[in-house]
Formats: structure tokens, C-alpha cells, sequence
């Protein structure tokens, strides 16, 4: 057996049984918490490397969180839907908002475009400040449903939530993983690598990015959705723009190379970080901001490269040569790689 | 690409083993009951949570010293497990349940605030965990477990009011301003209350965002109308030392009433000692000069901690310990519902007042912390002077 | 509306308006020299702040001084950060989004390790108002005005008449042809990096007696910042004393009159102009390399 097939018949289903198994082997429910945080932010992450996958960076990702997540609170508390249907519901206005948006900011270079999804954010999350009597403002919107009973599962623990946003996450994943395979992820390769060379070989830049955006936005409402339903309150502070930059390291910190694994991984190690340093105290502020630092000059590619950043420090200490301004491997990873 | 694959997993599992191995049940004594902090130890609000924990673990270790506590024939030693929610919903739902799941608490101090008190009412009430919030706007008979230690705004802001009257009779106009928050909305319609209760005539009264830092628009205003008295309702120290400062200096030369007594450096530093001469506070008592305990209690607690974490709020956290746990005691159990029930009727007599939970009329439950008297102080030289103490109706 | 307010709030937002000014002109001499979003900016502010606290109102030092002092202090700290943090990932914007990140929770830690977590108050240096055509000003603030403008002055005149300027706008403009003229572009961006630092030092000491001082004043320093070089436009000096005076005026204006709701119509208003000019009021657009 290759190791390429190794990988895909033994590593894969490992992984998804870790997943699987994970409640289980954290059977305290503050764990299931930070499993339950680790999926949803992983969801968002994934939404900002798809991004950036396709050339543009955006600081407002939560903003569309909140839109599904006000979303479908209303629609659950207000029309009296079912959570089964305003989770879709939520992910489709979401989605909506997405191409809506999309379409007005995308034609903007990188540096404007970030700008104006932070203003887009911003606006978002001031609306709701703002109009209390809908929203609940400042104060919160509170006693949001929890979801219906399911395949005769309640809602009264753990376990059935951090089995919904698994999946959710497995269908993003899914999503990404085919049109990163399909004609779309060439394209999208290509857009991020070569603009001008892409348009003038007949790709609607335009088009694909809309896509892209639309999609990430489509799951962010969905993980608004469901975050309204687990928290079952719900506060304009959960979507600020410091939460979208903090998004933005999970995935930067799990490896910008990692279309897929690295959003994960990184939300994994930096939703955990915080818990450990708890016992620190005062410190942890200047542990947490340390780490940022020390991951970006001590593995540059992210956590998911540290294989090959440990590969590299051999060859370096082999050749006790001191390469000059430091190990860089990130120069050669493009998204999607 | 299957070394993504080896690095993911060794990521996740290293986290897993990183986690297992720092987070194994703390046994400490086998007899130590676990009191809970959830509030804010590091970011803006570090200040205000700081001294509360610190006035619960000087009363947790009085009471070991002294032999802790006896419940069911069993004696306890008392720790204080504190968690960070740095002020913000989401820290508090993250602390929330590791202080209730991980370290099996069922007694919590905090959160500060009604942001984080609503969130994390969720899942401390179907936990039947017991929250002892700053916030009004968590209460209600559906949240049997939710108490409040923040005095009612209404109740604070009405106190001065009447001995303004009798003791002031040149003040006849009232100015009213407040933060436009909940509680700030709470205190001026109470001071409202209080000021037409006596007579007084309400001039103006006016919002102001959270955090604005200049208050030159509003007070010319306010100072158009003629006031004899400016009474900021529920403005914290550093604003309400700003409010001070700029209304002096546009030539307000009246009278200042707070119900939130603002501590002396920085009203000093802030406003400027002449600025702040006169200024009439209600809120707790002036520790240095007051009884033989509450001297005492201060003494012991700069001895320890420092002067610079002192504040008035110290005695919220070491009276909710002592009371809470006298309770337990009481009733001889540690089940929630029990100690609960008791709570809500007892009395416990501290250092400052008395006090019991008081609300039903509001809230349609008592759940909310009444003393059975306030002081009222005097800005004097600097400092801070008793000037009255005013029994409160109950 | 009360139109007799006018005076006090046109006066008001000059005063706001010049504190973002300082504040966020250091930030926009680093973005445009160096090409990192310094995210920790606001956190070099909270240390000028806090060399008021430590030297005017402890140790006594004039205050003239301490604002030479804190230029000083702060100014070299972040050379030094430059040289180890920011140099190395300078070409790379994402690494230096996440290093600007992390050293603003290290900063604001340090200095609540450091300094305590309590809010501190700086005596004002300068009590007392002033009333002129119908509105109350205070004397602080207008010092505060006054040296700003000094300061800003200075800087302009370094910026346009010095060689040293002449380098740093070369810089700016175009790294190849500036380092083909000899121009060290590693030497610029340090000193640049200084600059800027030392501004945001600046900053803390004028603002320091006006507002509370306080470990974690940063982060809503650095948003302001970032609001008044989006509108400005990056990298523009006149871009940031114009988004500066005109996001204090639409908060004086907006507060008085609206209330909170201001700060939803900025950000729309805002979007509409990023996105029909998106170099901001000066039009100088933002070219991110990744």
C-alpha cells in the first residue's frame, strides 16, 4: 500500500473517528464545550481561507455570523418556526447577504476590500446595538429555543449539539474539498496566483469570487444559527471585529497552506490555549500574545507544517549553515496546495 | 499531501494530551468545598473584580483559620476558585462552565454585569447553580438560582433625597444625568422619584452614551437650566470625576449627589480637590473613620493586599462569603434549593448593615441584596466624611 | 435642534478631532513606510499614557519634559520592536497581521504586569476654562491643540524639508527605485517605526490627563486609528489630520444631536466612501503584497 493510500484508508477514517469519539473521550461537559467552540470557529476560519483563496481578505466575517444567528433567533422566537427549518433559512439570508455584498465589495482591490467588510461588520453588529426592541441590543436577546427533538434525540445535553456542528463542519469540508477539486479550485488557484492571467484567458473573475464569498457566508449563517440555538442568548459583543481577526489566526496560526485541516487545527490549539493558561492568570495575556509570535517565527507555515519545519531545521542543523533572515516555507505554499 | 494528515493529528493530539494532563480533577484536602468567582481578572474591568476576589479569599481564610465550616457532621475547608471571563459574554459562558463542570462548583460570585449574567443564566440555572450577579436585569421568579448583590438602582438613587430636603433646603432644582444603559436608566428614573418625591424640581435629565469622556455639550445644556444640584445617578468614579471637573469649570458652582460613591484618589486626581469639595455621596461607609470593625477590616485587608486594590466593593465578596456559607451551616446542607430557600429569607448582619433579599414587588421575587441602612458621606479636604447614616425602610 | 449648542460642538469636535489626529498619524507613517498594520499602535499610546502617570504625575518631571521623554522611550521601543518582530515578516502581510496581534496582547499584559491593572488619573497639567465667541473651552484641551499642532508642524517640516524625509517619502513611494538610490529601506523603516512610536507616545502623554490611564486603553485607541486612516487614506499624512478632524466633528455633531446612532451612520457613510474612492478622502490606495 502506497503511503498516499495508507494516508487515505487508514488516516482519514482515524481522524474522523477521533471526531466521532470525541465527546466520549471528553466526557465532562466543559470539554464538550470547547469541542463545540473548536467546530464552530473552525467553520468560520475555513470561510476566511476560502477567501483568501480566492484573493481577498476579510476582516467582517462575523458580521454574517451574526446575520444568521439574529436570523434565526427571530425566526424561531417571532414567526415560530421550527430550528430544523430557520437553521437552513438563516444560512440562506446569510448566504444572501453574502452575494449581496459580495458583489458590491468584491471589485475592489485587497486593501479596499478590507476595509469595507469591516465597515460592513461594523454596521451589522450597530444595528443591532441599536434597535433593542428588535434585537435586544446591548442587553442581549434572551430564551432563544433550543432545537426540536431530532431521530428521537433532545436537546437537554451535550452530545446531540457537537453532533450538529460536526456536521455542519463535514459539509463544509465536503463543499470545499469538491470545488477544490473540481474546475472551480483551478480557477480559484489561478485568480489568486494571476488575476490579470486568469481574465484574459476568459475566467469571470468576478463570478467565482462571488461564489466563494457567497458559500463561506452561507456557513457562517449557519454557525450563527446554531451558536444562537446552543448559547440560547445572544449578544451583539459575539460578533466584533477583533472576533473576526482572532477567526483569521485560527486559521494563520493551523497553516494558510492547509485549505482544510489547518482552519481546524489552529482552532483547536488556540481555543485550548486560552483554557491552559487560566492558571496563569495576569500572564495570560502576555503567553497568548507570545505564542502568536513564536508560531510565526519558529513555524512559519503554520502548525500543519511542522513536519516539514522540523525536516528543514535538520537540514539546517546538518549543513550548520545559518541561512540568512530566517526560514520562510510559506513563500512556497499558496492556499489550496 | 498526506504529511498534512501526520501534522493534524499530531496537533489534536497533542492538545488532547496538553489538556488531560493539566486539567485532572484538583483534589486538594479531601474535605474543601470550592466557592466559585466568575468575573473580570484581566482586561478593562481587572479593576472592580480584582478586590472582590481578593475580600473573598480574606474571608475564606478567616474562616479556616478559625476551623471552616461544619456541614453534616463533616468540616470543610473553603477555597476560592476564581475564573477569568474578561467582561465579555462569551468569556463568562466559557468560565461558567468550567467552574460548574471541571471543578464541580455550585456557589458562584459574579458575573459582573447583566451582558455576562444573562448569558450565563442558562446553563447556571438548569444546573441549579447558585449566581450572585451585579445585575438587576437577570432576576425573576423563572431564575430561582439568580440572586443580585447590586443594591437596586432605583432604591440607591432615591436615598438622598429626602435628607437633601431637610438638610438643603436652598437646593430646589434638580439635574439628572446617567449612562444610557439599563442600570443607568433604572437609577435616573429613581432619582427622579426620589427628587419629585420631596417636592424637588426635576430641570433636566439627560443620557449619555458609556464612555464618552467629554461632557462640555451636555452640561451647557444642563447648566442653561439653573440646577442646585447635579446628580449623575450611577456614573462610575472616572466619568463621574470628569463631570465634576468640566461642570467647574464652565461655572457650576452647585451641589454634586451620587449614589455611587466614587473613590477618593480619583475623584482628587480627576476632578481636583476643590472641584470636588462638597460633593454628597451615598453608598458605603468611610472604612478609615468609621466603626472599630469596619477599621479594622481595612487595616487588615491594605495590610495584605495593598492600598491601591482597595475599594469600597472589597466587602461585596468577603460579606457574600461569610453570609453564604453561614447558610450552610444553617440549614446543614450544601443542596441548592435548600440553601437557596434559606438565603432568601435570612438576615445577615455585616460590618456595613444588614442585610436580606428583598425585590418581590419588582421582581416577583426576593432576590435582590437590601441593607437596612446607607451612609451618606461629604467630600471634605480631599476625603471622604461621614455625614449621615440613613436607615433604609425594609 | 438647538442651534445656540453649535459654538460648544464645533468646538468639541476640534478637540476630538485633534487627539485622533495624534493619535493616528503615527499609525499611517508606519503603514506607509513599512506596509504593516501595526495593530499594537494603540498599545505604544497606552505607554505614553502611562510614562505621564510614571514621571509627570509621580516623579514631578515637567511636563513639557515628560513629552520629550516619552517621544523618547516609547520612540526607541518601537525601534527595537522593529528591528526583531517586525523586520523579519515585513514582506509577508498575513505573518505580520498575526506578530502585530500577538505583540498587542503581550504589551497590554506586560503592562498590566507591570503597572497593575487599576485605572490610574493624571492630574491635568493645565486646569481651568477659557470662554471665547459664546463656548467653554478648557484650557487643557487647548494646550492639548496647541501642541499638537506644534508637533504636527515639526513633523511636516522634517517630512518635506529634510533629506531625511525626502528618504522616508521615497520609501513610501517606491521601495526599488528608493533603494537604488542608495536609500537604506531597512535603516527607514526603523526610524520610521520610531516615528510613529513616538507619536503614539505623544499621544498618551496629551491624552493622559483627559482620559483615564489604564493597561488596556489600546484597543479602542488602535480602532480609532484604524477609522481615521481608512478615511484619510493610508499612508497620508494630510489624509490623517483630515480624517481625524472630520471623524471628531461627525462624533461631536453626531452625539449631541443623534446619539448613538452616529457610529452606525459613520460606518455606512464610511462604505460608501471606500467604495467609490478607495484611497479614502486623500485617495491614496492601499496595495497589499501576499
Amino acid at each position: 500500500m502506497s503511503r498516499r493510500e495508507l494516508a487515505k484508508w487508514v488516516g482519514l477514517p482515524l481522524l474522523a473517528l477521533l471526531f466521532l469519539a470525541a465527546p466520549f473521550i471528553f466526557n465532562d461537559p466543559y470539554y464538550q464545550h470547547l469541542l463545540i467552540l473548536i467546530c464552530t470557529w473552525s467553520i468560520l476560519a475555513l470561510g476566511f481561507l476560502l477567501i483568501l483563496s480566492v484573493g481577498q481578505f476579510t476582516i467582517g466575517h462575523a458580521g454574517f455570523m451574526a446575520i444568521g444567528a439574529y436570523a434565526s433567533a427571530l425566526l424561531t422566537t417571532k414567526v415560530g418556526v421550527s430550528f430544523w427549518f430557520a437553521l437552513p433559512l438563516a444560512a440562506v439570508i446569510a448566504a444572501i447577504f453574502g452575494a449581496v455584498m459580495g458583489w458590491v465589495m468584491l471589485r475592489a482591490r485587497m486593501g479596499a476590500f478590507l476595509l469595507l467588510t469591516l465597515c460592513f461588520a461594523e454596521v451589522v453588529r450597530l444595528t443591532i446595538v441599536y434597535w433593542p426592541s428588535l434585537l435586544g441590543g446591548r442587553a442581549g436577546f434572551p430564551n432563544i429555543p433550543r432545537p426540536d427533538a431530532i431521530f428521537g434525540m433532545a436537546f437537554d445535553s451535550k452530545f446531540p449539539y457537537y453532533y450538529l456542528i460536526l456536521f455542519l463542519l463535514a459539509v463544509m469540508v465536503f463543499v470545499i474539498y469538491r470545488m477544490d477539486r473540481s474546475k472551480f479550485g483551478l480557477t480559484f488557484k489561478s485568480i489568486a496566483q494571476n488575476p490579470p492571467l486568469a481574465q484574459s484567458v476568459g475566467v469571470h473573475l468576478m463570478r467565482y469570487k462571488i461564489l466563494a464569498f457567497t458559500v463561506a457566508c452561507f456557513f457562517a449563517g449557519a454557525a450563527g444559527s446554531f451558536y444562537a440555538h446552543y448559547l440560547t442568548f445572544l449578544s451583539p459583543e459575539y460578533f466584533t471585529v477583533w472576533k473576526s481577526l482572532i477567526v483569521q489566526m485560527y486559521a494563520i496560526i493551523g497553516g494558510i497552506g492547509f485549505m482544510i485541516a489547518g482552519p481546524i487545527a489552529g482552532a483547536a490549539f488556540l481555543v485550548v490555549l486560552p483554557e491552559l493558561l487560566r492558571a496563569t492568570e495576569t500572564f495570560s495575556f502576555i503567553l497568548y500574545g507570545a505564542v502568536f509570535i513564536l508560531v510565526i517565527f519558529f513555524i512559519p507555515g503554520g502548525l500543519l507544517s511542522l513536519p516539514q519545519q522540523v525536516g528543514v531545521w535538520r537540514q539546517a542543523l546538518r549543513r550548520r549553515a545559518k541561512i540568512p533572515g530566517g526560514i520562510r516555507p510559506w513563500q512556497y505554499l499558496r492556499p489550496g496546495s | 499531501m498526506k504529511k498534512w494528515l501526520a501534522g493534524l493529528l499530531v496537533v489534536l493530539i497533542s492538545v488532547v494530551l496538553a489538556f488531560t494532563a493539566s486539567c485532572g480533577p484538583g483534589e486538594g484536602e479531601a474535605n474543601t468545598y470550592k466557592l466559585g468567582y466568575l468575573g473580570p481578572l484581566t482586561g478593562p474591568a481587572a479593576s472592580w473584580g480584582i478586590p472582590i476576589k481578593n475580600g473573598m479569599e480574606m474571608a475564606a481564610e478567616e474562616i479556616n483559620d478559625a476551623g471552616g465550616i461544619v456541614v453534616a457532621g463533616e468540616t470543610y475547608m473553603l477555597q476560592i476558585v476564581a475564573a477569568d471571563d474578561r467582561f465579555v459574554p462569551e468569556g463568562a459562558v466559557t468560565a461558567v462552565q468550567k467552574l460548574i463542570y471541571d471543578d464541580k462548583i455550585q456557589y458562584i460570585w459574579g458575573p459582573i454585569g447583566s451582558a455576562c449574567a444573562l448569558a450565563v443564566q442558562p446553563i447556571t440555572e438548569e444546573n441549579r447553580v447558585a449566581i450572585f450577579a451585579i445585575s438587576s436585569d437577570a432576576l425573576g421568579p423563572e431564575h430561582p438560582y439568580t440572586f443580585s448583590y447590586l443594591s437596586s438602582p432605583t432604591a440607591r438613587a432615591e436615598v438622598g433625597y429626602p435628607w437633601l430636603k431637610q438638610n438643603r433646603p436652598e437646593v430646589q432644582r434638580v439635574a439628572l444625568m446617567a449612562e444610557h444603559t439599563p442600570t443607568g436608566e433604572a437609577a435616573l428614573e429613581g432619582a427622579r422619584v426620589g427628587a419629585e418625591g420631596q417636592g424637588l424640581e426635576v430641570v433636566a435629565a439627560e443620557y449619555f452614551e458609556p464612555g464618552i469622556t467629554d461632557f462640555a455639550p451636555l452640561l451647557t445644556r444642563m447648566l442653561a437650566k439653573n440646577p442646585d444640584v447635579i446628580d449623575p445617578s450611577s456614573t462610575p468614579a472616572g466619568p463621574f470625576s470628569l463631570i465634576v471637573k468640566q461642570a467647574r469649570e464652565m461655572g457650576y458652582e452647585g451641589l454634586f449627589y451620587t449614589s455611587y460613591q466614587p473613590a477618593e484618589e480619583v475623584l482628587v486626581v480627576g476632578a481636583g480637590a476643590e472641584n470636588a469639595e462638597g460633593i454628597i455621596a451615598a453608598g458605603g461607609p468611610v472604612y478609615p473613620k468609621g466603626t472599630p470593625e469596619q477599621q479594622a477590616f481595612y487595616q487588615k485587608y491594605i495590610e495584605k493586599y495593598g492600598k491601591e486594590v482597595w475599594q469600597e466593593a472589597v466587602s461585596l465578596g468577603y460579606r457574600w462569603v461569610y453570609w453564604t456559607t453561614l447558610i450552610f451551616e444553617q440549614v446543614d446542607s450544601f443542596d441548592p434549593d435548600l440553601v437557596v430557600e434559606a438565603l432568601a429569607e435570612s438576615e445577615f448582619e455585616g460590618i456595613v448593615a444588614t442585610y436580606r433579599f428583598g425585590g418581590e414587588e419588582t421582581y416577583g421575587i426576593a432576590r435582590e441584596v437590601e441593607g437596612n441602612q446607607t451612609y451618606l458621606n461629604i467630600f471634605h479636604n480631599g476625603e471622604w466624611e461621614p455625614l449621615a447614616i440613613i436607615p433604609l425602610e425594609w | 435642534m438647538d442651534v445656540s449648542l453649535i459654538p460648544q460642538v464645533i468646538a468639541n469636535g476640534l478637540m476630538m478631532g485633534m487627539s485622533y489626529v495624534l493619535i493616528a498619524s503615527g499609525l499611517t507613517i508606519v503603514l506607509g513606510i513599512t506596509r504593516i498594520i501595526n495593530f499594537a499602535h494603540g498599545e505604544f499610546y497606552m505607554l505614553g499614557a502611562f510614562c505621564a502617570y510614571y514621571f509627570f504625575q509621580m516623579a514631578g518631571v515637567p511636563y513639557l519634559v515628560t513629552i520629550l521623554l516619552a517621544i523618547l522611550a516609547v520612540g526607541v521601543l518601537g525601534m527595537g520592536v522593529e528591528r526583531v518582530l517586525f523586520r523579519p515578516i515585513r514582506e509577508f502581510f498575513l505573518p505580520s497581521v498575526v506578530v502585530a496581534l500577538g505583540l498587542a496582547f503581550f504589551l497590554a499584559g506586560t503592562a498590566a504586569w507591570l503597572f497593575g491593572p487599576e485605572e490610574k488619573v493624571v492630574t491635568s497639567p493645565f486646569p481651568g476654562v477659557l470662554n471665547a465667541l459664546g463656548a467653554t473651552f478648557s484650557v487643557e484641551r487647548l494646550v492639548v491643540i496647541l501642541i499638537a499642532i506644534v508637533i504636527m508642524g515639526g513633523l511636516w517640516y522634517l517630512i518635506t524639508r529634510t533629506k531625511l524625509g525626502r528618504a522616508l517619502r521615497g520609501v513610501a513611494q517606491d521601495r526599488e527605485a528608493a533603494s537604488l538610490q542608495g536609500i537604506s529601506v531597512n535603516g527607514m523603516c526603523n526610524i520610521s517605526m520610531g516615528i510613529g512610536c513616538g507619536l503614539a507616545g505623544a499621544a498618551g502623554v496629551l491624552l493622559g490627563p483627559i482620559f483615564i490611564v489604564h493597561p488596556y486603553l489600546g484597543a479602542l485607541a488602535i480602532f480609532k486609528a484604524l477609522i481615521v486612516i481608512i478615511l484619510g487614506g493610508i499612508g497620508s499624512m494630510p489624509g490623517a489630520v483630515l480624517g481625524g478632524l472630520l471623524l471628531g466633528f461627525i462624533e461631536s455633531f453626531g452625539l449631541t444631536y443623534l446619539g448613538g446612532v452616529t457610529d452606525v451612520l459613520l460606518f455606512a457613510f464610511i462604505f460608501v466612501l471606500i467604495l467609490f474612492r478607495p484611497g479614502g478622502l486623500m485617495g491614496r490606495v492601499w496595495v497589499i503584497r501576499h
